[in-house]
């Protein structure tokens, strides 16, 4: 078991042992437990950090393999086994960056009984290290839950409005989801005969015997459906919002940031290459379903006046390109989605914590009773303007080639440019909400509420205690943003290994408007060549023999 | 002498020890109470029926695992029939009598009950639950029943102080006294047709002197004439008699008046070991006797469970009670362990799988069981019989231990990661839907969302803020703390801490237990 | 070479880093510092033009691979990226050193600093970039900048909502630009301006007229086109060295390097119907320009006029012209905005021209470097603006006469507007007291706006360039001059000017502070100051249409999916639950029911009433 194995480990181990250590009440002052919260979150933030440069890009697969066959239960084949991959890698490390920062709010926050919040935390923390860590599905799906319990205790000590109800509410919504995908997984174990309960065995198993079209689209569906509730897919979108108003800050963060990409994790990375005709069969409505996230919810979001709920409105309406990417069936949408989807936690976390931030000074999430904070506050706009021009996907921040690769992909089948038309007038709703908010907050002067609150408490500006944690996310956007082959080519590398089989079902449905060359095999110097390479183009191969 | 040897060699009773054992030292209990002096005793008898079970329990597993029989044993000439699934059972039934001990034990303190009587039932009616378990013969089986029966109706109704409990008494005798005549009558139709089937229109089959009541012969006899209408109507009547028992919709009405009158621990035993015994017999049954009907019960259950279900969770979600709220959850279960037993039967030649889950949710639901009832026998309320949601608040704040037990136990009850009930909810979704159980299935989940609300709704009471409350001073004053007498730690809070601690463990790593026997 | 296009790219960046880390205190160095950034750009900027032998140089690295889809980084310094190159570098240079003046008093320097950096960076990104998608990525970012800039004083509500309209307005530019990026990627397999046009010679029929416009609204929304104009006159609520630089020279002239890029990409109807769009853009902001009273609002107008004489250009096949146009524009566009930033330096940021009068005598360098300025632009003989001006005109003689007929009125109202600015500002008496105390300002402002002179008068004469710099344009100049009818068209333009100069000095000659269109022509005044009701167009859309339009979703949402769906749901099992809970009456008989039901219907279930 070498070092990288060990951070694998260590960065499910060390949070749990630590929460544990804090529910026995070990050590009884709230200085030695946060202390031990530094290390229960500083470990995943540095595991996930190394392992991400550790990563080797050229061999595909799973690096850093644990395996334990005698762990998990026999009967369904679940054995204990964790791994990265090059598209869990990003998202292992954004996990570990957010982590982090919302442990470092936490620890800061003050809040009363800050033991039992910072084991919570911890707990949560762990659960979101061994998703995005664990092949075995099973375990990818245990790790998802460690967290059920602890969000509905925070929300309900820790948050804000109504919180008694909103916290039950959203437990019943995510727990239906949380069955749903469930029961597909169970299907999954059920109607493939592999040797283990993990991606590798499961393809395995499939590429031998194939399995029916029908059986297929219903597995898929119920994934689909279950997936989509946790993701907050359009219909189902209305606990989100909900929920992240009640909550506190770090369980916003860590909830909209990384728990919410366990959906769509299972659906790209998993479901889809799984079940290549059943995902086929639903990317129609699922294309309908993601333009109402984008279009309806912006919308929505548009309406808001409060800060908070239009940031997790907001949040719910990006991933509608998530889904859109993952609805056009290829591997570029996939690709561009899993970019999107490590950009977009690292976005939304950020935008929750400045909420936090501008509440704490003016005292109110309402955005008309603000206004002018950008004298008073010069650092905090300085991030919130970064923080909100990163969502609405300015380029030089990572979430811009999320979303552009998503739209590539739309342009690519004919049949989807429509919903390409459709959902990039996303990008001026986006524009409209993000840049109201900012020019509410920040520009113009300031409202009579904020000058009566700002008598008895005078606003200052960002101590670096606060700055630390933001610094880093937006660290990592800009990272994200200007050297995005830094995560796109494992991306790119893994998926299209996983993809070959849906690419080619998708390129065979239809006739793509792409009938030229490839660049590459453009001889610039003269056309003749270009006319040979004509015939020998890649892209009208599965045409001609479809 | 010679009939003395025919007499041993056809009842081997060194297999049926431990529940020989176990009456021996039930008997011995009410003696010591009945010689000593009540006022400052040597020794209780509380701990005495604890040490005398747990030591009972560990010889148990010791045979168990070193005889390990694999092999079915017909003894007593056909009435008993020892195998691993019995042993299994036995095990089951030990556990639980011990922790319903444990349980007395807390709960009797401060009560002017005498506790001898209370353990000496409680044993005796586990030696009961152990033979039924093993019967393999209806006489057998009906003696079994009403053993424990009567052990029961003594027992609920123990709490003399309380009205409550008397009702409860009252209300479980008239329908335990109900439901055996239903099964009695079964068993007499099934009886009536085997003695002499060509009388009634049955096709013979099996030889001369072969006994009438025998699972053996039955099944023969119902496999060769499945569609008999006497035949069909004792099985049904059979199966009304330990739905009764298992408190199965639509013969689950007495669940809550019952849990909600009877004493704490009685509750608990009520909840795990009758349930339980119950649906090992139907286990028994649908996969011996009644095989032959299978695909005419199939559609019976499947309708039983689905309803038993819905009513059970629905009707969990009004109650303001929670003895009447965990009774009616009780309910939920046993639909979804009759999903288990469809299962069973879908696998008509190799059920052991199914079955196997069925044991592993009965083991998971004793760990969740005893655990809530054993907090919540440690409130102090002036009518014990009225455990209401707003007694609970912020327990977890007061006494976060009896917290962390109550959450594991919800945890575990609701099927929530990484407790031990999900693990156990995830192995009956899959045996369900192997069964091609779809419409169970759905059934289930709705089931199981819906559940979310009162569990979660009590986790709230436990560990949020209680609301702001508008009462004045002396208001306060007056209202009692419930959790006023916590125990230190002693062989109570061990228990509980081992059933939290083993239910959140099971729920990430099963272990040995991780495979089919 | 690559090394050197690299610093110049990022040595802007790095000091708007270095400022956002560092220098947010101390704004005097960070000021200094983005100076000595955008001088040493100037430097390496005329290396790389005059060291390029007058070649193609291209360089390319890989930045984003996604299955099959690769994003190279890459430059492509041909003529026009030279030309552009240079413009940019030095008016920039200029304008940063006019700053150093202007905002001497300011208490945000670093930020003002810090955001020209940035918007030197996207600028000079958008002159090299060798792909769409890269020029898409800077072009966003020049988008970020003048938003920025635009909300510099940020307490004022102007400031506020201009910046966000000009961010949102080329938002919708951008969201056609995006469809047509994706588009032409999915219809020629690659965004590779070179490899683009290789295609296209190859096979032109894969140039489709709908490309073509959606790409050219990119185009529409940054250069402040019809019917994306609005936003152009309202970023004047930025500090002037920033209209001059981003709204005035470079940025929204980045909208017609586009359109010179990908001009293979067009068909003559979108050119046709761009050129119509231009040359109506240059009568109607004429128009609007005639009735402001704002001096930079004026210049605005200009600017959207004189970039839709540059649209007309391109429309009419004559890039190099357009390109011409725009250096030549650049040059005395920046003179004029500079002069009035100097005149609203001096009179404490009074902006209203009918307050000013008599600065002639009072800042006698900025009353005849901006009568320079007017003189340029409304193509008055032999300075730079007649050349290209008259070359557009020409052109549109003799190719399109609809076109020449907006354009020729154009340049008449071109001429009266900008001398009715002149004389009322620096003309008669001073109108308040602010005019009359305002003086000449310090060489740091009076430097550039010579130089900037200079340039404007000469810059017109382009065998006298060098030629690294105008190769672009001659082709193009040279088809003009084979044209016919040179002489005809003297005659016309110095009529135009003149007939200008006539109107302005009747009518401005002496004015109170009232408009005397006002007085006299008040319906059409009225007209004209409507701007033909744009604003209250959009306004109207947004506070009628689109705010609506979110409530109205919002309680949809709220009605249907929180209220019927999730709350339906929750309902409905209630209802059961009570439903259930109303069985327990306590009662035995009651109960007793229960059983006997259950056994008859078992019973009746095994003699098979149910039909099983």
């Amino acid at each position: 078991m070498n070092l990288d194995q060990i951070l694998l480990l260590g960065s499910i181990i060390v949070p749990a042992f630590a929460s544990i250590l804090l529910f026995a009440g070990i050590g009884g002052s709230d200085s030695f437990a946060k202390k031990l919260a530094y290390i229960g979150f500083g470990f995943p933030f540095i595991a996930g950090i190394v392992l991400f440069l550790h990563f080797d890009e050229t061999k595909s697969g799973y690096c850093f393999e644990i395996f334990h066959p005698r762990m998990g239960l026999q009967e369904l084949k679940i054995t204990f086994h964790l791994g990265l991959n090059g598209v869990s890698s990003p998202l292992f490390a954004m996990a570990g960056v957010v982590g982090l920062a919302a442990g470092l709010t936490a620890i800061r926050s003050g809040a009363e009984r800050v033991r039992l919040y910072l084991a919570l935390l911890l707990t949560m923390q762990s659960g979101l290290m061994g998703l995005f860590a664990s092949v075995d599905l099973f375990f990818y799906y245990l790790f998802h839950e460690f967290a059920l319990i602890p969000t509905f205790i925070m929300i309900g000590l820790w948050g804000g409005r109504d919180r008694r109800s909103v916290a039950l509410e959203i437990t019943i919504y995510l727990t239906l989801g949380a069955l749903l995908s469930l029961g597909g997984l169970v299907a999954l174990n059920v109607m493939v005969d592999a040797e283990k309960f993990d991606f590798p065995a499961l393809s395995e198993a499939l590429a031998s015997t194939a399995m029916l079209e029908s059986t297929q689209s219903k597995i898929f569906g119920l994934l689909l459906l279950g997936f989509g509730i946790l993701v907050a897919l359009f219909p189902f979108h209305t606990w989100a919002a909900k929920g992240y108003e009640a909550a506190p800050t770090s369980v916003s963060m860590l909830h909209a940031g990384v728990l919410k990409k366990f959906g769509l994790y299972g659906l790209i990375q998993i479901a889809a290459p799984l079940l290549p005709e059943g995902a086929l069969a639903w990317s129609p409505l699922l294309l309908w379903l993601a333009l109402g996230n984008v279009l309806i919810v912006g919308f929505v979001t548009i309406a808001q006046t409060n800060l908070k709920s239009m940031v997790g409105y907001g949040s719910v309406m990006h991933m509608g390109y998530c889904f859109l990417g993952l609805a056009v069936c290829s591997s570029l949408g996939a690709g561009s989605a899993v970019m999107l989807m490590v950009a977009h936690g690292l976005s939304v976390a950020l935008m929750f914590l400045l909420t936090n931030y501008i509440q704490k000074r003016s005292g109110t999430f309402e955005m008309n009773e603000m206004g002018g904070l950008a004298t008073k506050t010069p650092i905090l706009a300085c991030f919130f303007v970064a923080a909100s021009l990163a969502t609405i996907g300015l380029p030089g921040f990572g979430n811009f080639w999320g979303e552009f690769g998503v739209f590539l992909s739309l342009g690519e089948n004919p049949d989807h440019r429509l919903f390409l038309g459709l959902a990039a007038l996303g990008i001026i709703i986006s524009a409209v909400f993000g840049l109201r908010a900012v020019a509410k907050i920040f520009f113009g002067t300031s409202s009579e509420e904020l000058n009566e609150y700002e008598k008895d408490k005078p606003i200052l500006d960002l101590k670096p205690s606060e700055i630390i944690p933001a610094g880093i996310i937006l660290s990592a956007l800009l990272f994200l943003g200007l050297w995005p082959r830094g995560v796109s080519d494992r991306i790119d590398h893994e998926i299209s290994t996983r993809y070959e089989k849906i690419d080619l079902a998708a390129l065979s449905q239809f006739t793509p408007a792409c009938c030229l060359p490839s660049p590459s095999d453009v001889d610039l110097d003269n056309n003749q060549s270009s006319l040979d390479s004509l015939e020998k183009s890649p892209e009208i191969q599965p045409i001609s023999d479809h | 002498m010679e009939t003395y040897l025919n007499f041993s060699n056809a009842n081997i009773w060194s297999e049926i020890w431990p529940e020989l054992a176990l009456a021996l030292g039930a008997l011995l209990i009410l003696g010591i109470d009945l010689f000593r002096k009540s006022n400052n005793p040597l020794i209780s008898t509380g701990s005495l029926a604890i040490f005398f079970q747990a030591g009972l329990l560990i010889f148990h597993l010791f045979d168990y695992l070193a005889w390990h029989h694999t092999f079915d044993r017909v003894t007593f000439s056909g009435m008993l029939k020892q195998g691993i699934q019995g042993d299994v059972m036995r095990t089951f039934f030990l556990l639980s009598s011990l922790l319903v001990s444990v349980l007395g034990r807390q709960y009797l303190k401060g009560k002017n009950l005498r506790s001898g009587e209370f353990h000496h039932l409680t044993m005796l009616a586990t030696a009961g639950l152990m033979l039924l378990v093993q019967s393999n013969h209806f006489i057998m089986l009906f003696v079994a029943l009403e053993t424990v029966a009567v052990c029961f109706y003594t027992l609920v109704a123990y709490n003399r102080d309380s009205a409550k409990s008397l009702e409860a008494g009252i209300k479980y005798l008239i329908f335990g006294a109900l439901s055996s005549s239903l099964l009695l009558f079964g068993i007499v139709l099934l009886y009536g047709v085997a003695g002499n089937p060509e009388a009634w229109g049955a096709s013979y089959v099996g030889f001369e002197g072969q006994d009438p009541l025998g699972f053996q012969y039955l099944g023969n006899l119902l496999e060769a004439n499945p569609d008999h209408l006497l035949l069909r109507a004792g099985v049904v009547l059979i199966i009304a008699g330990i739905a009764f028992k298992i408190g199965a919709a639509p013969f689950q009405i007495w669940v809550p008046d019952v849990y909600h009158g009877s004493p704490m621990p009685i509750t608990a035993f009520l909840a795990v070991s009758s349930k339980a015994a119950g649906f090992f017999v139907l286990l028994n049954l649908v996969n011996g006797p009644f095989l032959g009907m299978a695909e005419f019960l199939m559609p019976l259950l499947g309708f039983v469970a689905t309803f038993t279900i819905f009513f059970g969770n629905l009707a969990a979600c009004a109650q303001k009670n929670i003895k009447r709220m965990l009774g009616l959850s009780g309910v939920a279960h046993a639909g979804y362990l009759l999903v288990a037993v469809m299962a069973s039967m879908h696998f008509a030649g190799d059920s052991d799988r199914a079955i196997w889950v069925l044991f592993f949710y009965l083991f998971i639901y004793l760990l969740a069981s005893f655990a809530v009832f054993g907090v919540m026998g440690v409130a102090r309320l002036e009518d014990d019989t009225e455990h209401e949601f707003s007694n609970y608040e912020d327990l977890a704040k007061k006494h976060p231990w009896l917290g962390f037990v109550l959450i594991a136990g919800i945890g575990s009850l609701a099927g929530i990661p990484p407790f031990a009930g999900f693990v156990a909810k995830l192995l009956l979704i899959s045996v369900a839907y192997e069964a091609k159980l779809y419409f169970s299935l759905a059934a289930m989940v709705i089931g199981v969302v819906i559940s979310i609300f009162y569990y979660f709704g009590w986790m709230r009471e436990i560990t949020f803020h209680p609301k702001p409350s508008f009462s004045d001073e002396e208001n306060e004053e007056e209202k009692m703390d419930p959790w006023s007498s916590v125990p230190r730690m002693g062989v109570f809070k061990f228990s509980m801490l081992a059933l939290a601690i083993s239910s959140l463990v099971l729920g990430i790593w099963q272990g040995p237990f991780g495979d089919a026997f | 070479m690559e090394t050197v296009a690299f610093s110049i790219l990022l040595l802007p960046l790095l000091s708007a880093l270095i400022t956002l880390l560092f220098l947010r205190k101390s704004g005097n160095i960070a000021a200094l510092l983005s100076v000595a950034t955008s001088g040493g750009i100037l430097v390496f900027a005329l290396y790389l033009i005059f060291n390029g032998e007058n070649e193609v140089y291209t360089w390319q690295t890989t930045w984003m691979k996604m299955s099959g889809w690769e994003l190279s980084f890459g430059f492509l310094i041909d003529a026009p990226a030279r030309l552009l190159l240079f413009v940019v570098s030095f008016v920039g240079f200029l304008i940063h050193v006019f700053s150093l003046g202007y905002m001497a008093d300011d208490d945000a320097k670093a930020r003002y600093f810090g955001g020209l950096s940035i918007f030197m960076f996207s600028m000079i990104g958008i002159t090299l970039a060798d792909n769409l998608i890269m020029i898409f990525v800077f072009w966003e970012l020049v988008g970020f900048s003048s938003y920025l800039l635009i909300a510099h004083y940020l307490t004022t509500d102007e400031a506020a909502q201009a910046s966000k309209k000009a961010f949102i307005v080329n938002r919708v530019g951008d969201f056609g630009f995006l469809i047509g990026i994706v588009l032409t990627y999915w219809a020629f397999g690659t965004v590779n301006l070179l490899e683009l046009a290789d295609l296209v010679d190859f096979d032109p029929s894969l140039v489709t007229t709908f490309l073509g416009l959606a790409l050219a609204c990119g185009f529409i929304g940054k250069s402040a086109q019809f019917p994306l104009h609005v936003w152009l006159p309202d970023a004047m609520a930025g500090p002037t060295p920033v209209s001059a630089l981003i709204h005035a020279a470079t940025m929204v002239a980045a909208g017609i390097y586009l359109l010179l890029r990908i001009d293979f990409m067009f068909t003559p109807q979108s050119l046709s119907l761009l050129a119509i769009l231009g040359a109506s853009m240059g009568l109607y902001a004429g128009f609007c320009a005639l009735v402001q009273r704002d001096i930079k609002k004026i210049l605005a107008y200009s600017t959207l006029s004189q970039l839709g004489y540059m649209a007309a250009a391109f429309g009419l096949g004559m890039p190099g012209i357009a390109l011409f146009h725009l250096m030549t524009h650049a040059f005395f566009k920046a003179l004029m905005f500079l002069g009035s930033g100097s005149v609203i330096h001096a009179c404490h940021h009074e902006q209203d021209i009918f307050k000013y009068g008599g600065l002639r005598k009072k800042m006698p360098i900025t009353a005849i470097t901006f009568l320079v300025g007017v003189l340029a632009i409304s193509g008055v003989n032999f300075l730079s603006g007649y050349f290209s001006k008259d070359a557009i005109l020409l052109s549109a003689y003799n190719l399109n006469m609809p076109v020449f007929i907006l354009l020729y009125a154009g340049a008449i109202l071109t001429a009266i507007y900008m001398f009715r600015l002149y004389f009322i500002t620096f003309e008669g008496q001073a109108r308040s007291e602010k005019a009359s105390q305002a003086h000449e300002n310090g060489s740091l402002m009076t430097g550039p706006l010579i130089l900037l002179a200079f340039l404007s008068i000469f810059a017109g004469y382009h065998s006298f360039l060098p030629l690294a710099i105008v190769e672009s344009l001659i082709p193009d100049i040279e088809r003009v001059a084979a044209m016919p009818n040179h002489l005809w068209m003297i005659v016309l333009g110095t009529f135009a000017w003149v007939a200008g100069v006539i109107t302005a000095k009747s009518f401005y000659g002496r004015v109170g502070d009232v408009d005397p269109l006002a007085q006299k022509l008040p319906t059409f005044y009225a007209l004209c100051r409507s701007k033909l009701f744009f604003d209250q167009i959009y306004s109207f859309y947004i506070k009628q249409i689109q705010d609506p339009a979110a409530r109205f979703i919002e309680v949809m949402e709220l009605l249907f999916i929180s209220g019927l769906m999730v709350r339906g749901s929750a309902g409905v099992t209630a209802l059961f639950a009570l439903l259930g809970k109303n069985c327990y009456i306590g009662k035995i008989h009651a109960y007793a029911f229960w059983f006997v039901g259950g056994t008859i219907g078992f019973l009746a279930y095994a003699l098979g009433i149910f039909g099983n």
